[in-house]
């Protein structure tokens, strides 16, 4: 009996060997395992006739013979069926070098992304962000900001006027500045706020030149806030837009609505200071003016400038988003031509 | 405003040993722009002086002539030059000899014009930068030897200063050389020299009369009669002060007025007396229609808001801002009226805007000036006549009407305060020092300081103590403060919703939308809006840059529509958007001042946008852009059609957006019409809806809804119906079968071919079976279809189609 197994063990083995298909090797398993007339199942069956030491020993040998086997069939079936996706794999052959099949994305506007940007770095340092009617009243756009009619700073703001009845004033804001007031007015101090938003030049159009385009206006207000907290802001700003230090020098700067008023300027970026025809050779760039809020314009704010103080700034939207991109045409950000907008 | 060095030095000891450049910058970080430093000599050193030896024209080129130059070399220099000046042999004028390069980076080499060899240029006044504008030449002595470098004939050892003018605005001390050397003192900590005046004194032969009928327009006018005047050139020193900073010379008179402007920044103004009537000057207001001819001759008109010098019968000059010709000096003048006063910076300034006519007189007066200057300046032109004209004297009294008072103050500042401001401490000895520096007298106390104000800082410039904290900081240098962050309450800062709204629809638009956003103009364009057909009561700007773009636009489609035009060279398919303010012609935004009763007109945020593509498809992309945006959005939309649709869209292929009732917007294929007017040749679809109407409906949670818990069943039926009917009926009446059980009708497919009956089309749809509480049985599932069936034949006559 003994033999006679291990005789149908090593059969069974040398078949299992030989089998070089699914199918065959499905085969051999019903041949010696299948629930009807399976050469090894019989051989099982009939243990129970046996008896005794006999019936212990060759049913311990028959099952491990059984385990042996139905091991062996399914370490082959693993190697049959990789060798079966092997060769599928050799006739599946595609260009893979052919281009994607992209997904059409829209684009958002160069002067978005970076307007969304600066919102996300003020809003991370404890700002609001507001905004204000761009048709701004006179008294808004230059009363309320200490600057009154005939005053010599009107005319660095070339306005655009709307037709009206005589007496009641009506512009396109020149600057985002009225927000200042409205929001001291609205909200009070102490404020930290930012406003983005579009404003308005009377001026020729040309490749640094648009009557329509973008500043965001910075305000901060509370107790002791003085000049050496200004720098500091502004230069934690500079960082969150470069992503890096940037050198950055002060200087003095006339703006009615503060005092003592600031240019702030950036080493520049392109020749990185060295002088270049961005920077007029001088190595810097004018980018930020700012300064500390004027009392006058406390009070138009409705804040008592005994109590507080506080600076503001202006930082030139349109002009960053040219320096980040190199867009040497500021008409292209208006332009709505996709040629431009596709690459954003 | 140009500043010359050797200018400064005359007021200033010690600038010598200060690096040019350096000084530059300086000036940059404590007081005013310097946009350029310019070396005079800087690129000159190719510019010789040259003798025309013979001229001759060119054989082929009118316009040009030949000279044979004696520049001191052993040859002469063959030289092609245009007749810009008269040229004529035996001159010497500064050549420039090839090769070199010339102020602004103008090359010149040696190269042949139109076949005749050129070996150098004549040079201009302006090209070598000696004057800004016009054309003019140096013409040398005749003693001058031939090749002596021009920068050592011309004395060209200045460096001038440009200074950007607005950094000046609020600096009306600033705005001459006197200024501009107290401001170096202090920054250098060196010394002022004293103003040098000598003693004047007068005969009384004439009685020089003023008389000033508002003193408040003209707080002091002083006024001085001179005889003896001769009409001449001025002396080499002061062509040469003035021309550095690019100021022509004209005749002594005129050049003394002049450089005393520059140097105190006073404008003086000098009347011929025989043409003053009675030897009486009058200040008054203008009469209304009063006219003038000033002396760029031009008619003036004037209104009585304006202010002018006149005798007892006419006006003789527009004051502060230029004389009339009718009291002009000329060469037969032997007597002159040296006017130096003080006019209300208002005055001049509405008056010089409203006529256009702004002088280096009226840029300084409307700037406020120290009525104190007026009487300096005075009495230095007095002596500078007398210096360059020995035959003159004085005949009158210096006059002198007045009615003036600067508030000096003085500021009190305790030294807490300055520290608070400034955010860090400056020690007090260098407080008073620099503050002293600067002209200001101060009082130190243990609590802080008592600062008086000069009167030359006094007219507007330094009212407040944070003024006195600004001197204290720009000269103490402001990279010299230690920046520091500042400590505040840590607060919670409210959001702004409308712009996280439309921050959230812009992602959507362009992420899954597959749309490019667009900035347009607030402007629109009258002729655009009559091609549209737009019926023009737009806000309307008062100046328009061009006539054409003077409407404020109510809407965001007609730019847009101009965006799809101007994209159709380049792209077959696209979808735009844009989100912006719109102005309404109301008055109802927000107040115009706080507690006025007036409202600036509405400004609302649209959206809006642009779909150009294939038709049939284009309208119902565009529908479906929006229906996912507001599905993305969370906001539940409904449509109508209305009869009352803007003026580009279709009348019969328009939805009006409805949300809770309230109509925010639409989406509409464009008006064939106006395509047609637009030249857009392929379907468009445009959509535009207001945002501050559905922010409120913008909630950033959305509920979560459970899983099913039984299967649902799905079936598919295709129907034929009269092609007139809507999916919207369909779909209803679907819907009523069961409102529990179907879930959802989706349309998939419509179609016509030539197997269906003409007028009639296929509608095949697949309806969603499902129970929140049971799993349905096919029999039931089968029984609702069949009733769906028997309604679609009542409703809208539907055959199933096999």
């Amino acid at each position: 009996m003994k033999e006679k197994l291990e005789q149908l063990k090593d059969k069974a083995i040398s078949a299992i060997k030989e089998a070089d298909s699914l199918g065959l090797l499905e085969k051999v398993e019903l041949q010696y395992f299948g629930r009807k007339g399976g050469i090894l199942n019989s051989i099982l069956k009939a243990l129970k006739d046996l008896s005794g030491e006999d019936k212990k020993e060759i049913g311990q040998l028959a099952n491990k013979i059984k385990f042996d086997l139905l091991n062996l069939i399914e370490e082959k079936r693993k190697e049959l069926s990789s060798k079966k996706i092997d060769q599928a794999l050799e006739k599946d052959d595609i260009d893979i070098t052919m281009p994607g099949k992209k997904k059409e994305l829209g684009s958002l506007n160069p002067n978005t992304i970076v307007q969304n940007e600066l919102e996300d770095i003020f809003r991370s340092l404890g700002f609001m962000i507001l905004d204000g009617p761009e048709l701004e009243s006179d008294y808004y756009n230059f009363e309320a900001l200490n600057i009154p009619e005939h005053h010599p700073a009107r005319d660095m703001q070339d306005t655009f006027y709307i037709k009206g009845k005589e007496g009641s004033k009506r512009l396109l804001r020149t600057h985002t500045s009225p927000v200042q007031i409205r929001a001291m007015q609205k909200y009070g101090a102490p404020i930290r706020a930012v406003a983005p938003g579009r404003v308005f030049r009377y001026e020729a159009l040309d490749a640094s030149h648009e009557n329509n385009f973008y500043q965001l206006e910075g305000l901060m207000i509370d107790k002791d806030i003085s000049i050496v907290n200004l720098i500091a802001v502004m230069k934690t700003l500079l960082k969150g837009i470069f992503k890096k230090d940037v050198k950055v020098r002060l200087r003095p700067g006339y703006f009615p609505f503060v005092e003592p008023g600031f240019e702030l300027d950036i080493h520049c970026l392109i020749c990185n200071g060295k002088g270049c025809s961005v920077c007029k050779q001088t190595g810097w760039l004018e980018l930020l003016p700012c300064g500390m809020v004027h009392p006058n314009v406390l009070r138009a704010g409705n804040i008592d400038p005994e109590k507080y103080s506080g600076f503001a700034f202006g930082l030139g939207l349109t002009r960053l988003v040219m320096m980040r991109y190199g867009i040497n045409d500021i008409r292209l950000i208006n332009s709505g031509d996709l040629r431009f907008l596709k690459q954003f | 405003m140009n500043i010359s060095l050797n200018w400064l030095k005359q007021h200033i000891d010690g600038l010598d040993k200060i690096d040019p450049n350096e000084l530059g910058l300086k000036l940059t970080m404590a007081t005013v722009e310097v946009e350029e430093v310019r070396m005079q000599a800087e690129s000159l050193d190719g510019v010789v002086v040259g003798e025309i030896l013979e001229i001759k024209k060119h054989p082929d080129a009118d316009k040009l002539s030949i000279a044979q130059v004696d520049v001191g070399e052993e040859k002469p220099r063959q030289i092609v030059f245009g007749q810009m000046v008269e040229m004529k042999s035996g001159k010497k004028v500064p050549v420039a000899l090839a090769p070199t390069v010339l102020p602004g980076n103008l090359e010149i080499k040696q190269a042949k014009l139109r076949g005749e060899l050129s070996q150098g240029m004549l040079c201009l006044d302006q090209e070598l930068g000696l004057a800004q504008e016009g054309v003019s030449i140096q013409f040398f002595e005749q003693q001058t030897k031939n090749g002596t470098p021009v920068v050592q004939v011309l004395n060209l050892d200045d460096v001038i200063y440009e200074v950007e003018n607005k950094s000046l605005t609020n600096r009306p001390d600033l705005w001459g050389h006197y200024g501009m050397a107290r401001e170096v003192v202090a920054i250098y900590d060196l010394k002022l020299k004293d103003y040098k005046l000598e003693k004047i004194k007068p005969q009384k032969l004439v009685d020089l009369k003023v008389s000033v009928e508002d003193s408040e327009l003209c707080p002091r006018y002083l006024g001085v009669a001179i005889k003896g005047i001769k009409i001449t050139e001025s002396p080499d020193w002061l062509k040469q002060r003035l021309e550095a900073i690019g100021q022509k010379s004209i005749n002594n008179i005129v050049d003394i007025t002049n450089y005393i402007m520059y140097d105190l920044g006073q404008p003086l103004h000098a009347f011929s007396a025989d043409k003053i009537k009675n030897d009486k000057i009058i200040v008054r207001r203008a009469v209304d229609g009063e006219k003038l001819i000033t002396l760029d001759e031009e008619q003036r008109i004037l209104t009585e808001d304006d202010l002018v010098i006149a005798d007892s019968d006419k006006a003789v000059a527009l004051a502060g801002i230029m004389g009339n010709v009718n009291s002009e000096i000329d060469d037969k003048t032997e007597v002159i009226i040296i006017e130096s006063a003080n006019f209300d910076a208002t005055t001049i300034r509405k008056t010089s805007e409203r006529l256009g006519l702004r002088s280096e007189a009226s840029m300084r007066f409307e700037k406020s000036l120290d009525p104190n200057m007026a009487e300096l300046a005075i009495k230095k032109a007095v002596n500078l006549i007398l210096e360059l004209i020995p035959a003159a004297e004085v005949v009158s009294e210096i006059v002198d009407a007045k009615d003036f008072k600067l508030d000096q103050g003085p500021l009190e500042l305790t030294w807490d305060f300055i520290d608070r401001i400034i955010g860090q401490s400056i020690e007090p000895k260098k407080v008073i020092k620099i503050l002293t520096g600067l002209g200001f007298d101060v009082k130190n106390k243990t609590q802080g300081i008592k600062v008086k104000i000069p009167t030359w800082r006094a007219t507007k410039d330094v009212s407040i103590k944070e003024d006195i904290i600004e001197e204290i900081t720009r000269i103490f240098g402001y990279d010299n403060l230690k920046p520091k962050m500042p400590a505040v309450n840590l607060e919670y800062q409210e959001e702004n919703k409308l712009r996280n709204f439309e921050r959230k629809i812009k992602d959507i638009l362009s992420l899954s939308g597959a749309s490019n956003e667009v900035y347009n103009s607030s402007f629109v364009s009258k002729k655009l809006l009559q091609k549209i057909g737009q019926t023009i009561d737009h806000l309307e700007l008062e100046n328009p840059w061009n006539e054409d773009e003077c409407l404020m636009r109510k809407s965001l489609v007609p730019n847009l529509l101009q965006n799809v035009v101007d994209n159709t060279r380049f792209y077959d398919q696209f979808s735009l958007f844009e989100i912006g303010k719109v102005f309404i012609n109301d008055q109802q935004g927000e107040l115009v001042k706080k507690d006025s009763e007036e409202h600036l007109p509405s400004q609302l945020l649209f959206g809006a946008g642009a779909v150009h593509g294939q038709d049939p498809e284009v309208f119902y992309q565009t529908k479906g852009l929006l229906e996912t945006l507001f599905a993305k959005l969370n906001i539940r939309i409904s449509y109508k059609e209305s009869c009352e649709v803007p003026v580009w869209c279709h009348p019969r292929q328009t939805l009006m957006i409805f949300i809770d009732k309230k109509e925010v917007g639409y989406v509409a294929t464009l008006h064939p019409a106006v395509a047609k007017n637009l030249e857009i040749d392929k379907n468009t679809a445009v959509w535009e809806f207001n945002l501050n109407k559905i922010v409120d409906q913008y909630l950033q949670v959305k509920k979560f809804v459970p899983l099913p818990k039984f299967p649902a069943v799905e079936l598919d039926l295709s129907i034929i119906v009269a092609e007139e009917k809507q999916w919207k009926d369909i779909r209803g009446i679907v819907k009523t079968v069961d409102q529990r059980l179907i879930q959802r009708v989706q349309l998939l497919d419509v179609f016509k071919n030539d197997k269906i009956e003409v007028g009639k089309k296929s509608v095949t749809f697949r309806i969603t079976y499902q129970a929140n509480d049971c799993t349905l049985e096919m029999a039931d599932v089968n029984k609702l279809q069949e009733k769906v069936v028997e309604q679609l034949k009542n409703g809208v006559g539907a055959e199933i189609r096999s």
